[in-house]
């Protein structure tokens, strides 16, 4: 059977639909024949059966749009909506941090916590970014920033700025301290690493943790 | 990555900086850059902090899926009314361009299979909205009529299909069907699976649906009364 030129991508990594998607693209490509492209695919990706017999359905009802004032209104009604998304990817309002945006929508830290079901210790260690940002999930990133209604990529900038002290430190020098180690280095920690600790001190169950850990 | 999108990379990329953006919008024919190389120059454009050729790449993008992404929403009919569409299109734009923006190694495969990637969360949204609404359909007493007819000779697979109204007209009647009615009649009709596991080992409807036999015969015999109305007007068009 014909497979995907998926070349480059460990096949262990590439999504299921999309190895069925690409799967059947290539049979209609080279045959040109929808049912028997399902058919291929289906055999080979049993699991993705309905998917994909949706996917041939709207591949099929696709070829027959012909040019109309409906069609014109909804692409310019997409353009215009890509023009505002670009703008806001490229200047995103400034993400003011977890803790303090949570604040200003009147939820405290205990309440945010039992939403997103994530301990506050952990909750504190993202908002002051010590936790390195290479390790956060990509859930626990798209859960955030559907919490504050902002951007994944607000968040992801804002997780990978310089680690804070917390606010009501007090300096008893002119110059802020600064939280580098010895050598200089920040020392983040891992994010499964704070996920550890949240449960050994009994803040998470290690049913909670588990969400979080992929 | 695949060979021709690592030429075209490689090609635009000789280019004097200067031009390289004029280049990637207006390059035709041969040299029209593919999507996923647009991709790519907007990565890297948005990694050396270059926010205004980022956004004139992001915009070309955006120019190549708004045919295909217009036509998919109106074959899941989720362009009327217009806050409708509005809503549905803002969802999967928004979750485009996070991608797209999105550097991480990841998100690596729209740089190898662009449409793949596009397709799949596009119809993704379109399906369950399209769910949604059915069932508020649904609930508030919406359905089809019930009306019983007798199962007849059913439409062979599209591409035996040659005039374009009646096709159209088929393929709208199915996207109205429930979803296990709809999954069913394709994968009969299009493909010509058999409806259950048989002594012979065939891939089968109901091992595919996870159901019994007797659930596809089932789903496949409300499917053909539910596309009763529309034989008669496919008839009437030949």
């Amino acid at each position: 059977m014909d497979s995907p030129d998926t070349n480059s991508l460990p096949a262990e990594d590439l999504d299921p639909q999309d190895a069925a998607i690409a799967l059947f693209d290539s049979l209609v490509g080279r045959h040109g024949d929808i049912g028997a492209a399902l058919r291929a695919a289906s055999i080979r990706y049993p699991e993705q059966a309905g998917f994909l017999a949706d996917y041939a359905l709207t591949s099929d009802s696709m070829r027959d749009f012909e040019p109309s004032e409906a069609l014109e209104r909804i692409e310019a009604q997409i353009l215009h909506r890509a023009d505002a998304l670009i703008v806001s990817h490229n200047s995103p309002a400034l993400f003011a941090g977890i803790v303090a945006t949570a604040a200003r929508r009147g939820i405290d830290l205990l309440q945010l916590s039992d939403l997103l079901e994530l301990s506050r210790s952990v909750l504190v260690k993202l908002d002051r970014r010590l936790i390195d940002p290479a390790t956060i999930p990509a859930s626990v990133t798209a859960a955030l920033a559907e919490q504050f209604s902002t951007t994944g990529d607000a968040l992801r900038r804002y997780l990978a700025g310089p680690p804070s002290m917390a606010a009501e430190a007090s300096y008893r020098s002119r110059k802020a301290p600064s939280i580098a180690g010895a050598s200089g280095a920040v020392d983040r920690e891992a994010f499964a690493n704070a996920l550890d600790a949240a449960v050994k001190s009994g803040e998470m169950t290690p049913s909670q943790a588990a969400r979080w850990r992929s | 990555m695949e060979r021709d999108v690592a030429d075209q990379i490689a090609r635009f990329s000789r280019l004097a900086p200067a031009r390289l953006l004029g280049a990637l919008k207006q390059a035709q024919g041969d040299d029209r850059p593919r999507e996923e190389t647009l991709v790519h120059f907007l990565r890297r454009a948005r990694q050396a902090g270059d926010e205004p050729g980022a956004s004139t790449i992001a915009r070309a993008i955006a120019r190549r899926v708004s045919g295909r992404l217009a036509r998919m929403t109106c074959v899941w009919r989720l362009g009327e009314p217009a806050d409708l569409a509005e809503d549905v299109i803002d969802e999967i734009l928004t979750d485009l361009y996070d991608q797209l923006f999105n550097c991480d190694d990841s998100q690596k495969f729209w740089e190898i299979r662009f449409w793949v990637c596009f397709n799949r969360r596009a119809i993704n949204v379109l399906l369950r909205r399209r769910a949604e609404l059915d069932q508020i359909d649904a609930d508030e007493g919406d359905a089809a009529s019930e009306e019983w007819e007798r199962p007849r000779e059913l439409p062979a697979a599209p591409n035996r299909i040659d005039q374009p109204e009646t096709r159209a007209l088929i393929n709208d009647a199915l996207s109205r069907l429930p979803e296990n009615q709809r999954t069913a009649f394709l994968l009969k009709h299009w493909s010509g699976f058999q409806e259950e596991a048989s002594a012979d080992g065939a891939p089968s409807i109901a091992v595919m649906m996870g159901v019994s036999g007797r659930t596809v015969r089932n789903y496949l015999a409300k499917a053909s009364r539910a596309l009763a109305s529309w034989r008669e007007e496919a008839e009437e068009i030949g």
